[in-house]
């Protein structure tokens, strides 16, 4: 079922995000053009200023919109008219809730991606792109195995940090749809109210730790390298993240399926 | 076993009461009324027994089972509002409905669009509401469940749209499958009523069989409920 509910969903999403991912690229291949005819006449480079301004627009709603668009999808999903046929559905919540966060994960790599695409064809069309790779090999070169782990571990970090904002963000709309009325206005205040239990749990495990180990710092400089330092620090990082999703999925799973209010 | 079992049921928002202490039973192969007027609590008591709002008390029985993934496999269920996704086509929503019911009939759904003239690559949000409403009830009644719940189906409805909606929904479910109806136009259901629930305040005050009680009050269910609900 999993498969079934996860087509439908990205579907949807990519409804919106498509064009969104056109846009982008059609900007881009504008913004090279414009550049490259900023210097014949003021109109084109009044024109070039606008391009670049719409660039930057476009790739904020690109990264935020699909962070945005993913929640707004769950909002409606769970309070709407659309709850309806969402919730009675022969699928479980835990389903539904694993499609969601599936979803919103590939829908933030695949608009990254983009993003991505987006810079390369900019560095293309600016005629850098040559020396632009001679220094991103020059930089691996020198990359150590430690840096290495660094990168991959700061992939990670990224992704389990998404994961636990919409995680938080799915909790609250849980909570807020509670309420028989000012279901979004609950959802809101209960995001704030998690999010700054979420940040005081970071606080209290990572001081934790000093309390514990109070020579923590010293022993790790005697005994790894910065690099090192950092990876480890990254690695507690992800476990840290990973014990705070792992309380919030089920809380959000318990609500949704025994305290669903479609008032 | 009654395939719909509803056992002291109450419900309430804050400190209103919406439905106190409902107790019923559907059997297998009955169309069943669920009247009364807005805001005794029909809706509320359709949307407990589909799982989307949770009883303060009671219990809820769909063919000897708790409410949950099985039983929405064998609910047929139409909330008295828009509830598809509107930028889907026709044709989405059939593979939709398809690709998570086991019940439903593609076919049968596609020669009813077919019959209303829609095509079926064409969006929801450019639809008629009345024609919504319509594309809603074929996906549902295409369904062979066991029991359909259908959430005033003929509310704000014109004359001429009820009669193809009073058609459809008993040209196209089983003989052995019951149907639980809400509705406060009672005259235009009334004859194909076997049995009714009167609701009022969130209390059942009258249940049986619409011939017993038509036999037992000399009043046609449409003057009952007049007279019951008069306000």
């Amino acid at each position: 079922m999993l498969k079934k509910v996860l087509k439908y969903d990205l579907k949807n999403l990519f409804k919106t995000l498509l064009p969104i991912y056109l846009i982008t690229l059609v900007i881009t291949i504008l913004t090279i053009i414009f550049n490259n005819l900023s210097d014949l006449s003021n109109l084109f480079s009044t024109l070039n200023a606008l391009v670049v301004f719409a660039y930057v627009i476009i790739l904020m709603i690109l990264l935020i919109g699909t962070f945005f668009l993913n929640i707004r999808d769950f909002y409606l999903d769970f309070t709407s008219e659309r709850a309806y046929l969402v919730n009675t559905l022969p699928v479980k919540k835990s389903t539904i809730l694993t499609s969601k966060v599936l979803t919103s994960l590939i829908t933030a790599i695949s608009s990254t991606v983009i993003f991505m695409i987006s810079i390369c064809i900019l560095i293309i069309g600016n005629g850098e792109w040559t020396s632009f790779t001679n220094d991103l090999y020059t930089l691996f070169t020198y990359f150590t195995s430690d840096a290495w782990l660094m990168l991959i571990l700061c992939i990670i970090l990224i992704i389990v940090a998404y994961l636990s904002q919409i995680s938080l963000c799915y909790l609250s709309i849980a909570i807020g749809q509670l309420k028989n009325t000012n279901k979004l206005a609950f959802s809101f205040i209960a995001y704030i109210v998690l999010y700054i239990i979420y940040e005081i749990y970071f606080a209290l495990t990572l001081s934790s730790i000093f309390i514990i180990s109070p020579d923590f710092v010293k022993q790790l400089d005697a005994t790894f390298t910065p690099l090192a330092s950092i990876n480890l620090l990254f690695i507690i990082l992800i476990i840290l993240i990973l014990i705070i999703i792992a309380i919030i999925m089920p809380i959000t799973n318990y609500i949704l399926n025994r305290k669903l209010n479609l008032e | 076993m009654a395939l719909l079992e509803v056992n002291h049921i109450t419900k309430s928002y804050g400190k209103n009461k919406v439905l106190d202490d409902v107790t019923f039973n559907i059997e297998k192969g009955k169309i069943v009324g669920l009247l009364g007027p807005n805001g005794s609590g029909k809706t509320t008591l359709i949307k407990l027994i589909n799982d989307l709002l949770k009883e303060d008390r009671g219990t809820i029985k769909i063919d000897g089972l708790n409410k949950g993934v099985e039983t929405k496999k064998i609910v047929s269920y139409l909330p008295d509002k828009n509830y598809l996704n509107q930028n889907m086509t026709v044709l989405e929503l059939l593979n939709y409905f398809k690709d998570f019911y086991e019940d439903f009939r593609i076919n049968k759904a596609k020669e009813l669009i077919n019959k209303l003239h829609l095509d079926l690559n064409q969006e929801l949000k450019t639809m008629s509401k009345g024609t919504k409403e319509k594309v809603q009830l074929i996906l549902v009644m295409s369904r062979k469940a066991k029991l359909y719940i259908l959430d005033e189906p003929i509310g704000g409805i014109d004359p001429a749209a009820r009669d193809y909606i009073i058609d459809t929904i008993l040209t196209n479910f089983n003989d052995d499958a019951s149907l639980l109806i809400s509705t406060h136009l009672i005259s235009d259901l009334e004859k194909v009523l076997d049995e009714v629930i009167f609701l009022k305040n969130g209390k059942v005050v009258r249940t049986g069989s619409t011939d017993n009680i038509r036999k037992e009050t000399n009043k046609s269910i449409n003057d009952l409920f007049r007279e019951e609900f008069k306000c």
